[in-house]
């Protein structure tokens, strides 16, 4: 009862949070000078091509940008009605790409889900990666396990990503026959979900998970080993030795518990450096995500598309944030009782 | 080494045989060596001994269990040699030991705090015992369990077992740590400085507690401590650990009423003691005040355990009236939670009192005093080097990761006073003050024992050259040898440059040591406020009364009755007439006599 209404009470901070970083976003990407339309008409005026300048005008009022900025972002958000009524992100409409000539949604469609497929990947990886060797290196501390699991561990924190995906497609496809560079079979784009095409983005999503999470879960592994470390040098831990219990139920069941809350309350953190880390790595492998179009909005300023995918990723990021918190609240009666403490 | 066994004969065999034990930690020549112990059933053996003295390891050793690095080098212990089969502990491999832990023998520790799982209910924790060594369902264990948190003085062991730990007092949790200890009904319980983290009439409530349960299941009880007060009261033998080295054991009534080795008598001399018997002073008035605190109230709020839910206030200090006169100490005695270390910080101005109190401080006599509650910045700085605060645990109160001399030029530094060189020459001399030598500098704290940190500690509250310190439990942490240099140290330093001490502390024996004037608090109250000597001898309020005689001394020949200590002062509805509650209020503090206030009816 605690929990749903927490969660609730979480969830509506969340919705507010959200208001405020799409604020944010917006008046950023408007501080540069000019904007997308302006640029092209300043182009198309040294060029001379008088004529495409109708067009961009009629775009310009049909997007609402010859309005001030504060009316621009209402419109945008869909609080203010525009030429057509409220039509803005709550609405459903995400805008329109000046770059690509484009819809937003048409655009980030497809890529949203693997983005969020992608990443989600990743973080289960740093997780099922990290979590066992963590405990390992520090129940085994100062032995030749900790050392070698040290050793990987820093191995991949000071690889670069890229360089990790051009070994591993290499030799991934030499030994394993991994398939090289995207998300799926070219066959399968655009077709609808069958058994062959989840079969084909899994067997894809190997080597981009692996590279996008190694160093996630290197870092991770690291710090569950010192704080394991620092909990089991704690009483409690032999008050658990002294009742009897076998050594590796001594380890999950106490300590472990109590080493995790560092971990869960990184979910939030973990989401958007994968996200920015994973845009490099999503140019080299070709993975269809929403990294390169990001970039290029962001180059040409490409208002819309941009703002629309820096408000997905605060998005990603605050659910991240409120899930851990969520979790943190179930994981540690300290927290739940907060205030009912001595 | 001393024996004086006098109890061991052939025909009962001693259900614990400790023999020729050794231990040490890697490489390193040994920690323990050679020591000897046995003990009988029904019996309770002290291991007493200084800090380093290897009585923790050497009990921990029993169950194995010991930090990574310690090795058992030689020896055995013989559990329960007249069974069929009896078990050499220290050649049981790792799994017939753990059926032996928790189940045969089991462990209480010193802290209290940590010693439990802070994300797990307690019950669940002292169930786990029944389901680990006898099968137990879980509700079945439960039945259990409550039952022996009847036992032990949980006066809703429902709530008990719901409950997680940070819910608790120390107390409460220390009663918990006894039963997950005694559920399995063990023949050897190892209590490791169990009351040491405890206020006197808790403490006393633990012992009688450990004694009831041991008459009731006949087990034996080793019992670990520095405190001899502690010893005489309750052990049958006692053991005398020094560096690693058995230096006297034998019955009780022998080793603390006669002691033989010089070190045993050299214990005994370092224990602090409540003066029996002084011809009490007259009360002068105070002339010269340093600092005064007037009807001082703080009211904190405790957030509702929802979101939505209503906040809860607890009052701390109600009322609270005091002067400090210069150059003299001024002590606050009481049990935890009595809002003594509340009182303590607002006098520094780190906590602020609820609006309404007043607190002035003069920086020297008569000038016009200023008001700490409401300092301006530069005020705050100058009032910040004249109060200078010394803290209860040298262990964290140091940064581990700075040299002694960062640490003792960092006021100087923040203060912006003289040049590098100057505070260098500053910290060497402060080093010297408190009795460390000046080639210490460049070291860190880990190097240095307990006692030395408080010098360093003390050392550092010196830098600015304060005019008032605020000893909150100043030597609480420390052993008894150790507590009786660092209270000469501070009565040196006092009487060396006129400071002038609010010292807060729970121990009644530190206390009537150092102290000009006392007062003594109960839940945010003073209840009675004399001269050590008027107070110690001639205590007028029954709590008073209580906490004096919850005070275990070392003397055989006074026993104390633990049973009715333990009791303390009871519910405040209970008291005397005079002094009793009514309603929810106390009677007001009241001069009864020149310089003795006690809350009684006038």
């Amino acid at each position: 009862m605690l929990i749903l209404r927490y969660s609730i009470y979480r969830f509506i901070t969340m919705l507010a949070t959200l208001v405020v970083v799409s604020a944010l976003v917006f008046f950023i990407m408007n501080l540069p000078p000019g904007d997308y339309l302006s640029n092209l008409i300043a182009e198309l005026r040294a060029t001379g091509q008088a004529d495409g300048i109708s067009k961009v005008e009629f775009l310009r009022v049909e997007y609402s940008l010859d309005q001030p900025l504060w009316k621009q972002y209402l419109i945008w958000m869909g609080f203010w009605p525009g030429p057509h009524g409220f039509s803005g992100i709550i609405q459903g409409d995400f805008g329109w790409s000046f770059e690509f000539d484009r819809p937003v949604a048409e655009i980030v469609g497809g890529a949203l889900w693997l983005t969020v497929l992608v990443n989600v990947a990743a973080v289960l990886f740093v997780y099922l990666v990290a979590l066992p060797l963590g405990v390992l290196a520090a129940a085994k501390s100062k032995t030749w396990v900790d050392y070698t699991s040290a050793f990987v561990g820093y191995l991949g924190l000071a690889t670069p990503n890229f360089l990790l995906a051009l070994i591993l497609f290499y030799y991934g496809h030499k030994y394993l026959n991994l398939p090289i560079g995207g998300l799926m079979a070219p066959e399968f784009e655009g077709q609808p979900m069958s058994p062959e095409k989840i079969k084909s983005v899994l067997l894809h999503l190997i080597i981009p998970t692996f590279v996008i999470g190694t160093s996630g879960a290197a870092a991770m592994m690291q710090r569950l080993r010192a704080n394991l470390l620092d909990e089991l040098s704690k009483p409690y831990v032999d008050t658990a030795r002294a009742k009897g219990v076998p050594p590796v139920k001594a380890i999950l069941k106490y300590p472990f518990r109590v080493s995790l809350n560092p971990l869960v309350a990184d979910i939030g953190n973990l989401l958007p450096s994968l996200i920015s880390g994973s845009v490099l790595v999503s140019v080299v492998l070709g993975l269809q995500t929403i990294g390169p179009a990001l970039l290029t909005a962001l180059k040409s300023q490409d208002q819309f598309l941009a703002g629309f995918i820096l408000l997905f990723v605060a998005a990603l990021t605050l659910v991240g944030t409120m899930i851990s918190d969520v979790l943190l609240v179930l994981l540690d009666p300290r927290i739940r009782f907060g205030g009912r403490g001595k | 080494m001393i024996k004086r066994d006098t109890r061991m004969n052939a025909d009962t065999a001693p259900l614990l045989q400790v023999n020729d034990l050794s231990i040490g930690f890697g490489d390193q020549p040994p920690i323990i060596t050679d020591v000897n112990f046995s003990i009988n059933r029904g019996e309770t053996l002290a291991l007493v001994g200084e800090s380093g003295s290897g009585k923790t390891i050497t009990c921990r050793s029993l169950l194995r269990v010991l930090p990574r690095a310690a090795v058992i080098h030689s020896g055995t212990a013989v559990f329960d040699p007249k069974a069929s089969a009896p078990v050499d502990l220290f050649n049981l491999s790792e799994k017939d030991l753990r059926d032996v832990r928790g189940d045969r023998i089991s462990m209480i520790f010193q802290e209290p705090m940590h010693s439990l799982s802070p994300l797990h209910r307690i019950g669940h924790q002292v169930a786990e015992v029944l389901t680990l060594h006898r099968g137990h369902s879980r509700t079945s264990a439960k039945v259990e369990v409550l039952e022996k948190f009847r036992r032990v003085g949980f006066v809703d062991p429902e709530r008990a077992f719901a409950a997680y730990p940070f819910e608790l007092s120390g107390g409460m949790r220390q009663r918990a740590m006894i039963a997950m200890a005694m559920i399995a009904r063990p023949e050897l319980l190892i209590a490791d400085e169990p009351t040491t983290a405890l206020d006197v009439t808790t403490q006393a409530q633990v012992l009688e507690l450990i004694k009831g349960l041991q008459e009731e299941t006949g087990m034996a009880v080793i019992f670990v401590t520095h405190d001899l007060g502690v010893v005489a009261n309750i052990a049958d033998q006692v053991c005398v650990l020094r560096k690693g080295r058995v230096m006297e054991s034998g019955p009780t009534d022998i080793v603390i009423g006669a002691p033989a080795h010089g070190y045993t008598k050299k214990l005994l001399a370092a224990a602090p003691a409540i003066p029996h018997s002084a011809e009490p002073s007259k009360a002068r008035p105070v002339v010269d005040p340093i600092l005064q605190l007037e009807g001082i109230n703080k009211t904190f709020v405790s957030r509702a355990g929802t979101f939505f839910g209503k906040n809860r206030a607890v009052q701390a200090v109600q009322n609270v009236s005091l002067t400090v006169e210069r150059g003299k100490t001024f002590a606050i005695v009481g049990e935890s939670g009595s809002g003594k270390s509340t009182v303590a910080n607002i006098a520094l101005g780190a906590t602020s009192a609820d609006a309404g109190g007043e607190i002035r401080y003069w920086a020297e006599k008569g000038a016009l005093p200023v008001d700490v509650a409401h300092l301006d910045a530069s005020e705050r700085r100058s009032f910040q080097r004249e109060a200078q605060m010394v803290f209860q645990d040298p262990f964290s109160s140091l940064s581990p990761r700075m040299q002694i001399i960062d640490i003792l030029t960092e006021p100087l530094r923040i203060h912006g006073i003289g040049t590098r060189k100057e505070q260098k020459e500053r910290a060497a001399e402060l080093l010297e003050k408190v009795g460390l030598d000046k080639n210490m500098l460049r070291r860190f704290p880990h190097a240095f024992s307990g006692g030395q940190r408080q010098r360093l500690s003390i050392a550092r509250a010196l830098a600015l050259n304060p005019s008032l310190l605020v000893c909150d439990e100043p030597t609480s942490a420390l052993d008894l040898s150790v507590q009786m240099q660092v209270l000469e140290l501070l009565e040196k330093i006092r009487d060396d440059f006129g400071l002038s001490y609010l010292f807060i502390s729970h121990d009644l024996a530190v206390v009537a040591r150092i102290a000009d004037e006392v007062a003594v608090m109960r839940q945010g109250q003073i209840v009675e406020q004399a001269a050590p000597d008027v107070l110690f001898t001639a205590p007028r309020h029954p709590y008073t009364k209580a906490l004096i005689a919850a005070c275990l001394e070392a003397d055989v020949s006074q026993k104390i009755n633990l049973q009715t200590v333990a009791l303390g002062a009871g519910d405040p509805h209970t008291w005397p007439e005079d002094y009793a509650m009514q309603g929810s209020s106390l009677p007001p503090l009241i001069e009864t006599e020149p310089g003795h206030l006690v809350r009684v009816n006038p």
